[in-house]
């Protein structure tokens, strides 16, 4: 390092042609230090690549987490996983939350976007409100809702008010509404971010396009459908698997509000892996688990853009 | 014609202070109305308080054990944001710049990190920090942040610098400057727009980030702002103005940081995608 940095004064400039061939630098290329990959490629490879593949070895076998010693088992500790109560349970929260997120948070961000796509005055303000809560931790977020859906909590309150006492729940509890009431809350937070990215997809639609269409005579719905939805593709494209790979790993706000609980009804992968694999030191079922959520993320997103793929030629 | 201010734009403008006022403006009036609440009041969140309770952010800011939490986490977030820059703009260099074939096959390599889903090696990195004694400091911390940030962060980089023209380094070398000295002193700060996403998305990611902190630091002596604030719900089991108080504190700097820096920060998640 010190060697490379020396003093710029001994340096003598040179015009192009004059450039003899350096002694130990042979090429233009080593122009770039290629050692500059050096730290990032040992802090990355410690981090992320060992680890992960320690896991999906680790998954195939009867390791303890605690001894050196190991043999391979195949898909028993997967059958084993699923033999506990919990674990198919919590695959289906996993899905069923992903899937209200994901199709929930898509709507409103785009609505969002298309109204704060127009003339409407106080646009900038109302966009920095409604991005707000994305900046904020998910405790906080947590906290908040907890708050909001306990039994007599504010919700309950203004339902109240408005004479709908048949609507009130206890939100958290209630094991028909607890894992939708997580799913509000988790859109409430990040809906901003879904439409911060359907704006920045939506300025690159021409305006001209849709006055054209508007000529035409198409309504708002048609223009939606047919000049701005495809060219909108890419930003509904990322936007999806934000949401998808994001709601597949939903777990502060879990953690915060219910913990998974009452009775497991709003547990998902994310949270069984940290209270029935982590805490109790059931290392192998965590493992297993994580990489049932990892093989989970990796298909659907695959799939998502292979669909999209398709849908554009 | 279409981009006039008619009535119909009128009462959307209307219907969406509705909605910010319902969905924002309401948990926004509990917020500061409970943290601003004796505990002994009992009653609904609306009511406004009769006595204006101060006590109960002295109590979440001691009790609470906040300064040091504040500390932790400013600390963390700062060292880890000057790592993540400093070592995936180094990185980026050289993959975006040398066109050889094992530079290509490393860019794969970070860029295989992305797919991959940051849980799956959760338990074996865990396990890894146990065993190498590092449980209850913050250095695991600022290794996983630091090491995790590198694929997302180094492909930013090289995106951007593919793009970039090279007759500025060019001009250096001939210049006569040193590789080291071309980096730092034309490369790197070209690459400022970069550098900006790149802080505003680490700076809140890592102040905010919840996970982590449990696995690493909890029933430590350590802890950050995320983590105190999980700890008060079993302190204060139903002292909801405490809670409160403490979720103010912690949210008040980075609400600060993002309202004055909106724009930028906005734009720094909308680009920090297109990558």
């Amino acid at each position: 390092m010190t060697q490379l940095s020396a003093d710029p004064q001994t340096v003598v400039p040179l015009a192009r042609e004059e450039l003899p061939p350096p002694p130990r630098r042979r090429r233009m290329v080593q122009q770039v230090p290629w050692w500059f990959l050096v730290p990032a490629l040992v802090a990355y490879t410690i981090v992320v690549v060992v680890p992960d593949v320690q896991a999906m070895v680790f998954a195939f076998t009867n390791w303890d987490g605690l001894t050196d010693n190991f043999d391979f088992v195949g898909f028993d500790n997967f059958v084993k996983a699923f033999e506990s109560p919990y674990a198919l349970s919590s695959l289906i929260n996993t899905l069923l939350l992903t899937i209200a997120v994901t199709v929930v948070q898509l709507i409103v961000g785009l609505l969002l976007a298309l109204a704060l796509n127009t003339q409407v005055r106080s646009r900038n303000v109302l966009r920095v409100a409604f991005f707000a809560p994305v900046v904020l931790t998910s405790v906080a977020v947590g906290y908040i809702w907890k708050y909001m859906y306990a039994p007599t909590g504010a919700l309950n309150q203004i339902l109240d008010l408005f004479g709908l006492e048949s609507l009130k729940h206890d939100w958290l509890g209630d094991p028909t509404v607890n894992l939708w009431a997580i799913a509000f809350m988790c859109v409430w937070q990040s809906a901003g971010f879904t439409m911060v990215i359907f704006l920045a997809g939506l300025q690159g639609v021409d305006t001209d396009l849709i006055e054209a269409a508007h000529l035409d005579g198409a309504g708002p719905w048609t223009r939606f459908r047919y000049v701005v939805r495809p060219l909108l593709a890419p930003a509904i494209l990322i936007n999806a698997v934000l949401c998808v790979s994001g709601g597949l790993k939903i777990f502060d706000q879990i953690y915060i509000t219910t913990q998974g609980g009452p009775a497991h009804t709003t547990s998902t992968l994310a949270t069984l892996t940290y209270t029935d694999g982590f805490v109790t030191g059931d290392y192998s079922f965590g493992v297993t688990l994580s990489v049932v959520l990892t093989a989970l993320v990796s298909v659907v997103t695959i799939v998502q853009f292979r669909l999209m793929n398709r849908r554009e030629r | 014609m279409i981009n006039r201010y008619t009535w119909k734009t009128g009462v959307l403008e209307t219907a969406l202070w509705f909605i910010a006022a319902l969905f924002f403006g309401i948990p926004l009036y509990l917020l500061v109305n409970v943290a601003l609440k004796p505990s002994n009041e009992r009653g609904s969140g609306f009511a406004l308080p009769e006595r204006v309770a101060w006590e109960n952010f002295s109590t979440a800011w001691i009790d609470g054990n906040l300064p040091q939490a504040f500390t932790t986490s400013v600390l963390v977030s700062v060292t880890v944001v000057v790592l993540v820059v400093v070592l995936a703009a180094m990185a980026a260099y050289p993959l975006s710049r040398i066109t050889r074939r094992w530079s290509t096959a490393a860019f794969a390599y970070f860029i295989a990190g992305i797919i991959v889903p940051a849980g799956l090696g959760m338990i074996p990195l865990y396990l890894l920090m146990r065993d190498a004694g590092l449980l209850g400091t913050i250095w695991p911390l600022l290794i996983i942040y630091v090491g995790g940030g590198m694929p997302f962060n180094i492909l930013l980089y090289t995106i951007f610098l593919r793009a970039l023209p090279r007759e500025y380094e060019e001009a250096a070398r001939i210049d006569g400057a040193r590789p080291m000295q071309t980096f730092w002193s034309v490369v790197f700060p070209l690459m400022r727009p970069v550098t900006g996403t790149i802080v505003v998305l680490q700076l809140i990611g890592v102040y905010n980030d919840f996970f982590t902190p449990l696995l690493y630091l909890g029933g430590s002596d350590y802890t950050t702002l995320p983590l105190a604030l999980k700890d008060f719900s079993s302190q204060y089991f139903t002292d909801w103005g405490a809670i409160f108080a403490g979720l103010i504190i912690a949210m008040v700097p980075v609400l600060v940081f993002y309202l004055s820096l909106q724009k930028h920060i906005i734009r720094g998640f909308a680009g920090g995608l297109k990558g």
